[in-house]
């Protein structure tokens, strides 16, 4: 990892996204403390972070971790006792992250026998069991079905409402889409892209018309001079054509294509999303 | 004061937390404490032969002269034998065959005559096959006395040869060299010529006692060796780190997983010594010192495992097999196994420095020699602290390391 530079306020959420291997992990165990940068320095609430996970951090690494043959109470009170929680406390808060993390059926059997949904909504459980005020997310919705997946974002959202700072990494984009007010993008160990959600959602523009036309033209179509279209691409009488934010731009577009005698036979629009962002910085990816 | 206290709690939490880990998952508890138990107890229930009184001894006393008179009052005396005496012409042969768990040891008439001309009768001695397993001391105390006997007689020949050279009186000679041998003579001071027990003429002995100080401490090191490789497990799965990024430190994680193998080994220890003293072993002396030797026994292998965890964290893979192979060979050399006066002297040599070796001492000095203070206790005990300590040290520096350099 070099030149990563960033601040988190509470109650906003950095979302870090890339491909396998980019070193989103890494800086993530940075941030930690866990992994010691071989320069620079992680600073939380102005004072250093080295050496160890502070208390105040709630860290849930990307491979689950918990013990198999405890019961998922069991596992939430040890971790909660090693963070020196009163037993008022202690109760307190399992109960409020067992309802959260919608765990009430699941909180007394053996932790082995979660499926991997759940599991995964235990091993979020325990990374907030010391009510942190930094949230370290890995991955947390891979390999979630969709209702648990919806449980971790709005559970992401409450610890936003409540103040907390969240960094997530996530192959989701989705994810990050709804849960993130900023986005890092990393390619090879250098941050790529590193702006605000609304900044880069701007730069997708509103999204992506697919037209089919009618006929294939007959002369070069140039759609530069159309106010809104930020980029097109003709091939075999489909017209892909991405558009600004603005709700005038498709209109103009239909009208530019009339005019010169184009006939739309069927027409798509494709919202815009951070994938078609990641994908035109990230190749492939 | 508040932090120590915190960290003192943090460490009571982790111990109680890896005890629970063990003893409420079934197949953890089986996997460590099911097969040496079951082991011990079918091999106590095969050893078991009740209703047969250990340690019998009956002495006929043929010769009636001052050396055997000599000869049957420290048998008499031999710690831990039920002595009786027969009369002279009993017939020796019947007894042990009506009573197999008494061996007989017959005086010979002429004994006496025959140390003075420097030539003695052998003792004559009478025992059942049958019985032989429960006759171990008399058979010890037998074997002892002939020696003794015979050290009279070459001291007799000795002075007879002496006085030949100088022309004096031979029969004289060997009267003064006998009655100064007698001075001397003790069966208990000769040594024992067998290996399994060590050196020193045993008080006490059972098969019973044989197995639990021998094999027992190789099974109870084995429970210490299998807590390590679950622990190591904890790693694979992330566990371990993941606990780290709690308050909990590395040194209290250490010490909860020391004082947690400490406390299992001692309890499995404890459980083999139990069973077997159930099917017949003797306790000793003292049960404050058979606890004693338990507790640093089970302090050294605690050393020992926590050397393996230290060394299973940094290569995992190859110190699961050879942590394995290593007790297999530790149990070996340090005697548990086979007795380590049978191995080449470069493997005795070896055997010494494990923990094995000195525990057993420390066990047979306690159970089968009857001492409660020496340096044939103290000496293992001592050993067996420093090499736990060594070990601790040792592996809790591995795996602090190890834990470090992870990323």
């Amino acid at each position: 990892m070099r030149g990563v530079s960033l601040a988190l306020e509470p109650g906003r959420c950095l979302g870090i996204a890339g491909p396998n291997g980019a070193g989103k992990s890494t800086l993530l165990g940075a941030l930690a403390g866990w992994i010691h940068p071989s320069s620079g320095e992680v600073l939380l609430h102005g004072h250093a972070v080295h050496g160890r996970v502070p208390a105040e951090v709630g860290f849930a690494a990307q491979e689950v971790s918990f013990y198999p043959h405890l019961s998922g109470r069991h596992n939430l009170e040890l971790f909660g006792q090693l963070y020196d929680l009163s037993r008022t406390e202690l109760v307190r808060r399992v109960d409020h992250l067992v309802e959260s993390f919608e765990l009430e059926d699941w909180i007394e059997r053996e932790a082995r026998s979660y499926s991997g949904g759940v599991a995964r909504r235990l091993h979020l459980a325990i990374a907030l069991i010391n009510q942190p005020d930094l949230v370290l997310l890995d991955e947390p919705t891979t390999g979630l079905d969709p209702g648990s997946r919806s449980t971790l974002v709005r559970v992401i959202s409450e610890l936003l409402e409540e103040g907390n700072a969240v960094v997530m990494v996530s192959q989701v984009l989705a994810d990050l889409e709804i849960v993130a007010h900023r986005l890092m993008v990393i390619v090879d160990g250098h941050p790529a892209l590193h702006d605000d959600m609304e900044s880069v959602m701007a730069r997708a523009g509103a999204g992506v018309v697919v037209i089919e036309l009618a006929r294939h033209p007959e002369e070069k179509i140039d759609l530069g001079g159309v106010p809104g279209v930020l980029g097109f691409e003709l091939n075999e009488g489909v017209l892909t054509v991405r558009l600004d934010g603005s709700p005038t731009r498709l209109p103009l577009l239909l009208d530019h294509l009339r005019r010169r005698g184009l006939r739309v036979a069927r027409l798509e629009f494709q919202p815009a999303s951070l994938q078609s962002v990641i994908s035109e910085l990230v190749p492939g990816w | 004061m508040t932090a120590f206290l915190n960290a003192a709690r943090r460490t009571a939490r982790m111990t109680a937390h890896e005890l629970r880990v063990v003893l409420t998952n079934v197949r953890f508890a089986v996997a460590l404490f099911g097969i040496p138990l079951i082991i011990t107890g079918l091999v106590n229930f095969v050893l078991h032969e009740p209703g047969l009184p250990p340690d019998r001894l009956a002495i006929e006393d043929a010769d009636n002269s001052m050396l055997s008179r000599k000869l049957v009052q420290q048998l008499e005396q031999w710690p831990g034998l039920r002595t009786e005496t027969l009369a002279r012409d009993a017939d020796a042969a019947a007894l042990v065959d009506q009573q197999p768990d008494v061996i007989a040891v017959v005086i010979p008439a002429g004994l006496n005559d025959a140390v003075l001309a420097g030539n003695p009768l052998q003792l004559r001695q009478f025992v059942n096959r049958a019985g032989l397993a429960q006759n171990q001391p008399a058979a010890t105390a037998v074997f002892n006395a002939g020696v003794e006997v015979s050290a009279v007689a070459a001291a007799v020949a000795s002075a007879r040869l002496d006085a030949a050279r100088r022309h004096a009186d031979e029969d004289a000679a060997a009267r003064v060299a006998e009655t100064n041998a007698l001075v001397r003579f003790n069966i208990l001071r000769n040594r024992l010529n067998t290996t399994t027990l060590g050196e020193r003429p045993i008080s006490s002995f059972t098969k019973q006692s044989r197995f639990a100080t021998g094999e027992g401490i190789a099974l109870m090191e084995f429970v210490g060796v299998m807590l390590a490789l679950l622990m190591v497990e904890d790693r694979e799965h992330g566990r371990l780190t993941r606990l780290l990024w709690t308050r909990l430190r590395l040194t209290q994680l250490v010490i909860a997983k020391g004082i947690s193998i400490f406390l299992l080994c001692a309890v499995a220890m404890a459980a083999i010594i139990g069973i077997s003293v159930y099917f017949g072993m003797g306790v000793g002396p003292s049960l404050a010192l058979l606890g004693l030797v338990t507790v640093v026994t089970a302090f050294a292998v605690t050393g020992y495992s926590l050397l393996l965890l230290g060394l299973g964290h940094w290569a995992p893979h190859v110190v699961q097999l050879a942590g394995v192979v290593a007790t297999v060979v530790l149990s070996v050399v340090g005697g548990s196994l086979v007795p380590s006066e049978n191995l080449p002297a470069a493997i005795q040599l070896l055997g010494s420095l494990t923990p094995n070796e000195r525990a057993t001492e420390a066990y047979h000095a306690l159970l089968l020699h009857g001492d409660t203070g020496g340096e044939g206790l103290w000496i293992p005990l001592l050993v067996l602290i420093v090499l736990g300590l060594l070990q601790a040290v040792v592996g809790a520096r591995v795996l602090v390391y190890a834990m470090r350099n992870a990323h």
